[in-house]
């Protein structure tokens, strides 16, 4: 079989596998280019004990990991979206590590072939870019919830994640006063508050005066389904599952133009 | 290869599993972001270099 029939299938992937990595379509591109000529040069070879998918991954690495990897801007590359831009600060080796399983969907073994590492150091490496996600997406958070338990709870994973409480409202005029006091970058809002008064109201107000990402979490998800559904909104179901919080402000954060640090 | 192979073990930062979760969601995000570039045709250009690797090899 020639590599035209092995390869062409995956070339999509390993496109988008580019792009993301170098932050632009047409140097990804590049990089993908060069690692076609160099196989069908003879300069480099698909290592036979891999899959096709996986040798081609492993090829394009040799190609920008000797090269790209090393000529990238520090700071600010990428397409110059949020998403992008978030990406690139992770340092590379970490940036392929997580790209290769996160967005590619890669075991930890098939990164560790394609970047020529140990199963330890992939490890490393993914614990290192969450890391540098922490970092980068590090915030004020307003909690908007009337059941001084549930917010505690929900205070102490905000801060696990590195980010600061700045607030915690338990009724919609108090979380408009919270915002009026300082702007958060993100708000975890209840639906039903102590006073009668409705979590989808405090943000709605909030959302007229500023852009700022949130998510509900709620006994009820009924009201937030069937009532008009403020945007940006995520949804999680009380009881919640700590490590579905996370990620969801993980998910929230990362794609919410201007988050994190500059909330204001 | 390896650049950057040797770094140390210690600085594991957030746990692993919880880490690979919240990697996940943001993975699945990205995917949609990139749909585009899956969706669309592979440049000609990239067949092209496959093809004729693949015809010089056939025609030794």
């Amino acid at each position: 079989m020639g590599l035209l029939d092995r390869l062409a299938p995956h070339l999509p992937y390993v496109r988008r596998y580019a792009r993301a990595l170098t932050g632009d379509q047409a140097a990804g591109d590049a990089y993908v280019r060069a690692s076609l000529e160099a196989l069908a040069a003879g300069e480099a070879s698909l290592p036979p004990h891999l899959t096709p998918r996986v040798a081609l991954y492993y090829v394009f690495h040799t190609i920008w990991g000797g090269t790209g990897a090393k000529l990238e801007p520090s700071e600010d590359g990428g397409d110059g979206s949020d998403p992008s831009r978030r990406l690139m600060r992770i340092p590379p080796r970490s940036r392929q590590a997580f790209l290769l399983t996160a967005l590619e969907g890669f075991n930890p073994s098939e990164a560790a072939q394609i970047l020529e590492a140990s199963p330890t150091e992939i490890e490393t490496l993914i614990s290192q870019a969450q890391a540098e996600i922490d970092a980068e997406l590090a915030t004020d958070v307003l909690i908007i919830e009337d059941e001084p338990v549930i917010a505690a709870d929900i205070e102490a994973l905000v801060k696990e994640l590195g980010h600061r409480v700045v607030d915690i409202a338990a009724t919609r005029t108090e979380a408009v006063e919270a915002v009026a006091r300082h702007r958060p970058g993100l708000v975890l809002a209840d639906i039903q508050l102590a006073d009668g008064s409705s979590g989808i109201d405090a943000v709605k107000d909030i959302l007229g005066r500023f852009n700022v990402p949130v998510i509900f979490i709620t006994a009820f998800p009924e009201r937030l389904l069937t009532g008009e559904r403020p945007e940006p909104t995520f949804l999680i179901t009380k009881p919640f599952q700590p490590e579905t919080v996370k990620a969801a402000i993980g998910q929230a954060l990362f794609f919410h133009p201007s988050a994190g640090r500059a909330a204001a | 290869m390896g650049l950057m192979s040797n770094q140390p073990e210690k600085t594991k930062g957030p746990d692993l599993e919880e880490a690979r979760l919240r990697q996940q969601a943001i993975g699945v995000k990205l995917r949609q972001m990139f749909d585009d570039v899956v969706n669309e045709p592979v440049p000609d250009e990239f067949l092209d270099i496959l093809r004729r690797h693949d015809e010089r090899a056939g025609g030794k």
